[in-house]
């Protein structure tokens, strides 16, 4: 385990972070976030919100076009080496070698990567019965994940950055890849980031959630506390004297729904219930800009 | 660093194994038209090279020669075919393998994964890079050595070692070409992150390349020319312009200043029988003897720019976003 700086460091940090691409496309707009160190954070918010590109700038593959990033206090744009040396990375796309098999992916990440401990990556593609001879190209999208993530728990990094790896997951396999994360992350003490577009499975392996859309953040808070603080209502029910209307946003069948942040700890005004975090996250998106929906009026709010 | 290079070749091995069986084709054709060429046991004095001075080709006076000359000078068309073989495999090689070492990563997406094991992408470059130059550059010694083989058969008169005959298409040279051209390989492949564009765009670099070198050692060679008269060059020697030597004070001289020596004819001509008179035919030379120093300023210079852009293209690994 790489030494880590001082505790009030957060294992992850944006400046300011803006980030506009040839042709005028903004990915980040003046972000400012920091992972503390322990946390298994959700990285969530609709296709380009920005969320590969601030993943992007922390393993110094992108550079923010204003701001800054630190991983543990290091800027990775500038001590490329130092901060590596405190990240695992798993990308959107499982990046393993054509013609290459497993135990040769291990056998690289020993060579690549000082420390880099194959008893541990090695025991857990056993446990997940993912043969170390097997070519990569023969392993399912679920396999290639595992292996990707038993690399990058191999490393024992400090930080885990996940880009999207869910994505290309059935649910069986996201469930083993969250499990198979949770259990590495506790073991090692370590932070992870962990963006993904499915809410039910977050939900269950991190404890804090960020939400970026349009470039901005919209939320950034422990799942828990979230959820405590946050209601939702069929239709758009007068305000009660306890709760803020956060936003209105469609249901399941383009129903009206509302998000509502409660005040103080009083009991849940009638019509009122618990929000999912799916929920949560819908009305903080709807928040910040429109949602189209037939069905689904226009955000009185905005 | 042996699992590096173990895996770097284990992900090329298409194209390193289709380098090493060209390779090995090429040295067995060699072989067998270097022994071939060996068989006919042409006499020195039938080669067309030993014909005297002035006597055609086809003038009958050698009757005797016309039989070994046939079979020989047909298996030196053969070797001629051997030896643009062997020109060709050093260049290709060098780029069809140099491509791929970081092009294909970048399209494939795997050095997401590489660039953050490895805390420096240069020596993660560097340990991919420098293996492969090395394992191209040993396994192009075989048709440097097959060149100098056939080069030897096809000229017996002369060594290879002191002729500048096919000078820039056999020996040290060729190792150095395919350095060059996986140089320029890495550095278009790095620079462009999709092998098939950087193949094309890296073949126009080394064409031009191959165009530059040439010149730059022309002019080097032209600091090496001596004057020779017709009966004291050899086979071997690099003939690079021609002249005369006055016979009265043994001095040479260029073509032009020969003839403007000589007194103009009547209708205006140059009297070309006084030239002939006075002078004596010589040849600009570069010996032949300077055959090793020569192709090693080429190979050098070659092999030279290969390594530059090898640099160019960690230079480029460096700097650039991993898609």
């Amino acid at each position: 385990m790489q030494p880590l700086t001082s505790a009030q460091e957060p294992a992850l940090a944006a400046r300011q972070v803006a980030k506009r691409y040839r042709g005028g496309v903004r990915a980040l707009d003046g972000i400012d976030l920091d992972i503390p160190v322990g946390s298994i954070t959700a990285l969530v918010g609709p296709n380009g919100a920005g969320k590969s590109t601030l993943m992007k700038a922390w393993v110094g593959f992108e550079p923010p076009s204003h701001g800054s990033v630190a991983v543990l206090g290091i800027d990775p744009w500038r001590d490329r080496a130092a901060a590596l040396d405190r990240l695992g990375y798993v990308s959107q796309r499982p990046a393993l070698y054509r013609g290459l098999t497993v135990a040769d992916h291990v056998a690289l990440a020993v060579s690549l990567r000082r420390g880099f401990d194959a008893t541990l990556s090695e025991r857990r593609l056993a446990e997940l019965d993912i043969p170390l001879g097997q070519d990569s190209r023969t392993l399912s999208g679920g396999q290639q994940a595992q292996v990707m993530l038993a690399l990058a728990l191999g490393t024992h990094a400090p930080v885990l950055v996940l880009d999207e790896p869910l994505a290309s997951l059935d649910p069986l396999a996201r469930r083993e890849f969250l499990h198979v994360l949770v259990d590495g992350i506790r073991a090692d003490g370590a932070t992870a980031v962990l963006s993904s577009h499915v809410i039910t499975d977050i939900e269950q392996a991190c404890d804090r959630i960020v939400v970026l859309g349009g470039g901005r953040k919209i939320l950034d808070e422990s799942i828990t506390e979230a959820l405590v603080e946050h209601r939702v209502a069929d239709g758009d029910p007068a305000a009660p004297a306890t709760a803020t209307r956060v936003a209105a946003f469609p249901g399941p069948l383009g129903e009206s729904m509302t998000l509502w942040q409660l005040e103080g700890t009083q009991p849940d005004p009638a019509g009122f219930r618990p929000a999912t975090l799916e929920e949560l996250v819908l009305g903080r998106l709807a928040s910040s800009r429109p949602v189209r929906s037939r069905a689904f009026p226009r955000d009185r709010a905005s | 660093m042996r699992t590096t290079v173990r895996l770097m070749v284990k992900s090329l091995r298409f194209e390193l194994f289709a380098m090493t069986a060209a390779v090995i084709l090429l040295g067995l054709a060699a072989i067998y038209v270097t022994w071939q060429l060996g068989q006919v046991q042409i006499p020195r004095q039938c080669l067309y090279s030993n014909l005297p001075f002035g006597q055609p080709v086809d003038s009958g006076l050698d009757a005797a020669c016309e039989v070994a000359r046939s079979s020989f000078y047909e298996l030196v068309n053969t070797a001629g075919q051997v030896m643009a073989f062997a020109v060709l495999v050093p260049a290709l090689a060098g780029l069809l393998i140099g491509v791929p070492l970081v092009a294909r990563e970048l399209e494939s997406g795997t050095v997401s994964l590489a660039w953050t094991l490895s805390r420096s992408r240069t020596s993660w470059y560097l340990r991919r890079a420098v293996p492969l130059a090395l394992i191209v550059s040993a396994a192009l010694v075989v048709p440097a050595i097959a060149t100098f083989a056939l080069e030897g058969a096809i000229h017996p008169d002369v060594s290879p070692f002191a002729s500048f005959d096919d000078a820039t298409i056999r020996g040290p040279v060729l190792v150095a070409r395919g350095l060059l051209t996986l140089g320029i390989g890495v550095f278009a492949g790095a620079l462009i992150g999709r092998q098939l564009p950087a193949v094309i765009v890296g073949a126009l670099l080394a064409i031009g390349a191959m165009t530059i070198i040439p010149t730059g050692v022309h002019q080097y060679v032209e600091t090496l020319t001596e004057w020779r008269t017709a009966d004291g060059t050899t086979s071997g020697d690099m003939s690079i312009g021609s002249g005369f030597r006055d016979k009265a004070s043994g001095a040479f001289i260029d073509n032009a200043t020969a003839y403007s020596n000589a007194p103009s004819l009547p209708d205006g001509g140059v009297d070309d029988e006084w030239v002939w008179t006075h002078y004596e035919p010589a040849a600009l030379v570069v010996p032949g003897a300077l055959y090793p120093q020569v192709t090693a300023v080429e190979t050098v210079a070659t092999a030279g720019l290969g390594i530059v852009a090898l640099g160019f293209g960690g230079l480029v690994v460096g700097r650039r976003r991993p898609f």
